[in-house]
């Protein structure tokens, strides 16, 4: 029994590896469930083995289906809106009050153990409740904490871009010829959107040449 | 991918490798980690989730700030601009593994996955130690950012293109706090 949690597990861990846009996580769950799931699906990666516990009760698509998208939004929820800014949070706390680097350690711990013991133990919680799972979101318990915890990005994003601009006004402070190039570039980037990388490619060799002339 | 998924982004768990590797961990280093955790957070508001960017953007910023010691405005501009990149490759990546599971058996078909991304990740990061070893033009600004950083004016550009998911008054509160910190923080700390 507990050769095969451990099996699961590590499994679980390649359930994304061949993700693509046609089929999703198809091929990583046709791999944890032993071929027995061959259908399009996307889910939240961290909560795959739950995902399959359930596969292996329910036979209606339709409910794998929905089930899987609701733990795609608990994930986000979870992963992306919880987890991550606490941990953004923490560091932001030991920059700013110059606490000890050994602070940091506390959301990485939070963040190894809540997933892999997710990944370890959802299996069996999956094939047990899979006849109550559909409530699963409403009975959500971090739902309540998504209304204050993923803004702190916006406001750190506004940070990040007027540190960038700040980076931008000492390059201009000092060299001229800058705004001209940030404007050309600017300039491409939208005439040409993805192509202007072969503008930004010829750039660069026409500088190398001509340091390599100069020098 | 396979690391994310067993700890999680090299992003977020540096700090506890620096602590076990004896890396010198210090307040450069914390603010560089803080700018890629941002963005890390905020890619899904930057269009397609592509958390593997940022964690490619921030090796290669620590490759480029710890190894070959450029100044850490530098570093940052380079991992944003590495970050980029592999956006793009992100893309191509998802149409190699369709036509890999297609192509062959799942057990194969992962473990082929799995090399194409190491040895692609391995390549850039030592074609990007090679250029800014050998190339002239990265030699002699090595004390400065002052060209160079022309290569990452569209990296900036696209990851401060906003969206309608934007909370603008925090945003707005953020920018101001930032202008504040950029006109206090000493300016020869990057």
């Amino acid at each position: 029994m507990f050769k095969d949690k451990h099996k699961l597990f590590l499994k679980s861990l390649f359930v994304q590896v061949l993700l693509n846009e046609e089929e999703m996580q198809m091929p990583g769950y046709k791999l944890l469930t032993n071929g027995k799931f061959n259908h399009h699906i996307n889910s939240n990666p961290y909560l795959a083995t739950i995902v399959s516990g359930f596969i292996s009760k329910v036979d209606d698509l339709k409910r794998v289906e929905i089930f899987a998208s609701i733990s795609a939004f608990i994930g986000d929820d979870l992963f992306w809106n919880n987890l991550k800014p606490i941990t953004l949070m923490v560091s932001l706390l030991v920059y700013i009050f110059r606490i000890d680097y050994h602070f940091l350690l506390i959301p990485f711990v939070l963040y190894f153990f809540s997933t892999n013991t997710l990944r370890f133990f959802g299996y069996d919680y999956g094939a047990k409740n899979s006849e109550t799972l559909s409530n699963f979101y409403s009975s959500f318990f971090f739902k309540n904490f998504r209304f204050f915890l993923p803004k702190i990005k916006y406001f750190l994003f506004g940070f990040f871009t007027i540190f960038l601009l700040f980076l931008n006004l000492k390059i201009l402070n000092s060299i001229g010829i800058y705004v001209i190039i940030f404007l050309l570039c600017v300039w491409v980037n939208i005439s040409f959107k993805e192509f202007a990388y072969i503008f930004l490619f010829i750039l660069g060799v026409v500088l190398e040449v001509l340091f390599k002339v100069l020098m | 991918m396979l690391f994310q998924s067993l700890i999680s982004e090299p992003v977020f768990i540096f700090p506890v490798l620096s602590f076990f590797l004896k890396i010198n961990f210090d307040h450069s280093l914390l603010f560089l980690l803080l700018i890629f955790q941002t963005l890390s957070i905020f890619s899904l508001q930057l269009g397609k989730v592509s958390p593997p960017n940022f964690q490619m953007g921030f090796v290669s910023s620590l490759l480029t700030y710890s190894f070959l010691k450029y100044p850490l405005s530098f570093s940052i501009l380079v991992g944003i601009f590495s970050s980029l990149i592999f956006g793009y490759f992100y893309v191509l990546k998802r149409k190699i593994n369709f036509y890999l599971s297609k192509n062959f058996e799942i057990k194969l078909a992962l473990i082929l996955s799995i090399l194409i991304t190491f040895f692609s990740y391995l390549f850039f990061l030592l074609l990007e130690y090679f250029l800014l070893k050998n190339f002239h033009m990265f030699k002699i600004q090595k004390d400065s950012i002052l060209i160079i950083s022309i290569f990452l004016i569209l990296a900036q550009i696209k990851y401060t293109k906003v969206n309608k998911k934007l909370g603008t008054i925090l945003f707005f509160v953020g920018t101001l706090i930032g202008l504040f910190l950029c006109l206090k923080i000493n300016i020869n700390f990057f």
